[in-house]
């Protein structure tokens, strides 16, 4: 669920409670499905006292962390085991992913070997320590921290959290370096196998007596109220263009005596840039991951290339589906308001000035 | 002498008894409340309140765009949540008539 965008049309105490809100949900484990209704809930109340000019009192009282513990109360003890296998359920794909990956990556790779070879859960092991420790320092230091802080976003504690998530990581994986502690692979895999078909057995036959259907019906509901919520707030994004366009033309007119006629040529002219940088940006992942491939040919078997340009190929794709993401919003924001201007037969600056007026 | 126990026995009725009267949404709730006295409940105690109204089928709820824009919860009573709330007030009734003479009587000890 994209809070930025619902945290963006709260200001001042609204807004600060929301985010502590959110800190609290990070923190305490509490399942995504129910922190995003929760959570849109909230909103709501927020916006209705926001535009009431009530005070965020009346919502929430005058302690933030008494609230949060009540407004999540009915988060029972078996929604907490039903979250904990779910990351138990993650956990065991990464780790049957991660195995595979070595295992495929070893010079002596060999499916008959599947049956004799050994695996180190050291790192396993230290990873899931890990994981517990900084759960709890989350919870029970930082999250107190977090709620009874003055305004100040969540930014600071989420650092702190990851920081010394990869502090502690790096000092388990020296720890546990020194303590190999082999297990036969092939049991190791099929303890995960199955625990990953059962756990997804067990969903399966759950959201068929809830919902009649496989599907995740809760994230899908979520989801599109996600897509809602960004266009509800195209108008923010519209403000922040808007904005920066009149801050960019006062400096290009002071300092270059750009005529507003100039400046919408200008913006113009970048519109089609961007679209052909759109175009091309595509090729420029895909030649990264050729060159990384080739680069490494050399020193590496067919196999090896293979796994490292699946990887890299997976990993550049994820880089630029997300910051396609980002562009495709904001260009349409973009062309949007110029198209816009251009129908309204207004120069920019009017168009700018009309606009924000509007809001 | 702490009220907070006594409302909490009576707040679920309350939140009912509003929702009876037409579809609403939580601040509606919260305003009505605070409008007939009940100040200091919040969304941390109402919350709870809809939720279990919720799962025991005394209430309704549909998700729709509200006037300010997010998407919002109205709430409805059930056929169900009509018979818990004249099972409510009968019992409200019959519980408030006898703490009224005993704690309002002339001799208020034995």
């Amino acid at each position: 669920m994209n809070y930025s965008n619902m945290e963006s049309q709260l200001s001042g105490d609204y807004r600060d409670v929301f985010q502590k809100v959110q800190l609290y949900v990070n923190l305490s484990g509490i399942n995504d499905n129910i922190a995003d209704e929760q959570l849109l809930d909230l909103y709501d109340l927020l916006m209705a006292a926001q535009s009431g000019k009530q005070p965020v009192k009346k919502v929430v009282g005058d302690d933030v962390e008494k609230f949060c513990k009540d407004y999540f109360r009915d988060y029972s003890k078996m929604d907490h085991v039903k979250e904990m296998f779910r990351r138990i359920y993650r956990l065991a794909i990464c780790a049957l992913f991660l195995e595979g990956i070595f295992y495929l990556a070893d010079e002596e790779y060999a499916l008959p070997h599947l049956l004799t070879a050994k695996t180190d859960v050291s790192a396993y092991l230290g990873g899931i320590g890990v994981g517990i420790l900084i759960s709890l320092i989350g919870e029970r230091v930082l999250l107190p921290l977090g709620l009874r802080r003055r305004k100040s976003g969540n930014m600071l504690y989420y650092f702190v959290y990851i920081v010394l998530f990869i502090v502690f990581l790096t000092v388990s994986v020296h720890f546990w370096d020194k303590e190999d502690l082999f297990i036969p692979l092939f049991p190791f895999l099929v303890v995960l196998i199955s625990y990953i078909a059962l756990y997804l057995l067990v969903r399966s036959v759950w959201r068929l007596r809830h919902y009649g259907t496989l599907r995740d019906v809760k994230r899908a509901e979520l989801k599109e109220i996600d897509k809602y919520y960004g266009q509800y707030v195209d108008r923010d994004l519209e403000d922040i263009y808007l904005k920066g366009w009149q801050k960019r033309y006062r400096r290009l007119s002071r300092m270059k005596g750009m005529t507003p006629e100039e400046f919408y040529q200008l913006l113009q002219k970048e519109e089609k840039q961007e679209a052909v940088i759109e175009r091309f940006s595509p090729w420029a992942y895909v030649l990264i991951v050729i060159v990384c491939t080739l680069l490494a040919a050399k020193d590496s078997t067919w196999y090896d290339l293979l796994i490292l340009a699946g990887i890299l190929a997976a990993a550049e794709f994820g880089i630029y589906w997300f910051f396609k993401k980002i562009s495709a919003e904001n260009a349409k924001t973009r062309t949007q308001l110029l198209e816009e201007c251009e129908r309204s037969g207004m120069d920019i600056l009017s168009f700018i000035d009309t606009k924000r007026k509007e809001k | 002498m702490d009220d907070t126990q006594l409302m909490k026995g009576i707040l679920e009725g309350c939140v009912l008894s509003v929702i009876s009267r037409q579809e609403t949404y939580g601040y509606e709730i919260l305003s009505e409340l605070e409008k007939e006295g009940f100040t200091n409940i919040g969304e941390g105690t109402l919350y709870p309140v809809l939720t279990r109204l919720d799962k025991n089928g005394y209430i309704s709820c549909r998700r729709a765009k509200s006037p300010l824009g997010p998407i919002r919860k109205y709430y409805s009573i059930t056929a169900q949540g009509k018979q818990r709330l004249d099972a409510f007030r009968e019992n409200y009734r019959k519980v408030t008539e006898s703490a009224d003479r005993i704690i309002f009587s002339g001799d208020g000890h034995r």
